[in-house]
């Protein structure tokens, strides 16, 4: 009593079969896609930096999913945002009915000393020469077990406030590789440019800007309102977050180390 | 320096402007609607999640800097999935180590999970392997057509230009694709017509 399936019936059997095919998780490619995009242009640009446009694209993606990994642990408790916020800024801008100073203080992970904070860290704190100590200290757990360190200093006369938060200057720094540099800020849609801080390749975002990243739950839209230095030295990645210009905040970064 | 507006997502057209004027932004919202989709496809030819990954990104680049040539009056989708569809399939040919089946079906959902839905539910596991076996056994472009309408549900005009056929022979070869595939299924139906065979 056997034959063959009629086609209707190999036709229902296919769509069944379809409605119960399970496929590999697909990867967040938007971030990789845009990354590439503004690293092509900034290579464009500037066609002498050799980083991000020469990256293998996989690791442009797991440097993008690496970033979108410490979002979600950000996200995860609403208040501690800024271990997420990483890599898309330190200091909540919140929408103007949102008190800044409140919020901001406990984003920013444990207060803690100067001194404490280096005991904290594997790797050396560093400070600007061009300004004084640090009116805050701030250290956070990241998702990778490490350690990042978050300091904060006043606007005065030469160095201005930062608008939306209550400082002038924020200084991240976090230990050892590249991961952090690559994945969130360059997705920014805005001016990418390729510099040197000393010798060191880095990158400028400049002006206030939104930050996009892709998450389960959809876009999340972020607002830096301070012009943004990303660069590596000595095996640690540093963020600085400043209202100066650019040649400013690149002579404030030399005077780190 | 953009028209977005929080909580308001532009509609496709909109972000398909803004990404020709160099919107890299509102391209990755683009690149987000159609992720799923692209991915699938790629997977589909490729059969290596690396391999479609890697397709779909490129796929996707490719159509930014294409971006120019997309016509306002056109739809986005097929545009996008005739890209995604020839990137993978050049990645097919410099191939790399294939998984063995294309497609796994999914395991059957542990008790307490949510009731699997009445059409995976009505079909066999036996003939679920049967038909992936028969499919793998399959050319390539049998085993797309099929795929493409059935797994990924594209009309006939997205398949057609997914493969970059006319859209008046996807019937015609779906039907032989389609036939291809019954010869390589077993002839196995007895169990599945109890009524007849019982011996009550």
């Amino acid at each position: 009593m056997s034959d063959r399936m009629t086609r209707a019936e190999v036709e229902r059997s296919l769509i069944a079969l379809g409605s119960s095919l399970e496929y590999p998780p697909a990867p967040p490619i938007a971030p990789a896609v845009t990354a590439r995009l503004l690293a092509e242009r900034a290579a464009a640009r500037r066609p002498a930096f050799p980083g991000l446009a020469l990256w293998p694209r996989r690791r442009i993606l797991l440097l993008a999913v690496a970033g979108l990994i410490l979002l979600l642990a950000g996200t995860a408790v609403a208040a501690r945002l800024a271990i997420g916020a990483i890599e898309i800024r330190v200091i909540p801008t919140p929408p103007a009915s949102t008190p800044t100073g409140v919020e901001s203080g406990a984003s920013l992970g444990r207060r803690v000393t100067l001194e404490e904070a280096q005991a904290m860290v594997d790797f050396p704190v560093v400070l600007p020469e061009a300004l004084g100590p640090p009116v805050e200290v701030h250290v956070a757990e990241s998702v990778f077990s490490s350690r990042v360190v978050v300091l904060v200093w006043e606007a005065d006369a030469s160095h201005p406030r930062i608008e939306g938060t209550s400082w002038s200057t924020i200084l991240m720094e976090l230990p050892g590789s590249k991961e952090p540099l690559a994945s969130k800020e360059i997705m920014a849609e805005i001016t990418l440019q390729a510099v040197q801080v000393g010798s060191h390749d880095a990158f400028w975002i400049s002006g206030p800007h939104q930050l996009s990243l892709l998450t389960p739950e959809g876009e999340q839209r972020f607002t830096v309102t301070g012009n943004v230095l990303l660069w590596e030295q000595d095996g640690t990645t540093l963020r600085l977050e400043t209202a100066l210009p650019k040649a400013e905040a690149v002579g404030l970064a030399e005077s780190i180390g | 320096m953009t028209d977005w507006v929080e909580g308001r997502p532009l509609e496709e057209a909109g972000l398909i402007e803004l990404a020709k004027d160099g919107d890299v932004q509102a391209y990755g919202e683009l690149v987000t609607r159609y992720r799923d989709l692209a991915f699938r496809t790629a997977f589909l030819i490729t059969r290596s999640a690396a391999d479609a990954e890697d397709a779909a990104q490129d796929a996707f680049v490719k159509a930014y800097y294409a971006l120019e040539r997309f016509r306002a009056r056109d739809s986005f989708r097929p545009w996008i999935l005739r890209i995604v569809s020839n990137e993978a399939k050049n990645r097919l040919r410099s191939a790399r180590r294939r998984e063995g089946l294309a497609l796994r079906a999914a395991e059957d959902r542990r008790s307490g999970d949510a009731a699997p839905s009445p059409e995976a539910a009505a079909i066999e596991v036996e003939t679920k392997e049967a038909l992936l076996r028969a499919l793998g056994g399959l050319k390539e472009n049998d085993r797309l057509i099929i795929a493409y309408r059935y797994f990924l549900e594209l009309s006939e005009a997205e398949t057609a230009s997914a493969l970059g056929i006319r859209p008046g022979t996807v019937k015609s070869r779906l039907f032989r694709a389609l036939d291809r595939l019954r010869d390589r299924l077993p002839a196995e139906r007895d169990s599945r017509e109890p009524l007849e065979a019982t011996d009550e």
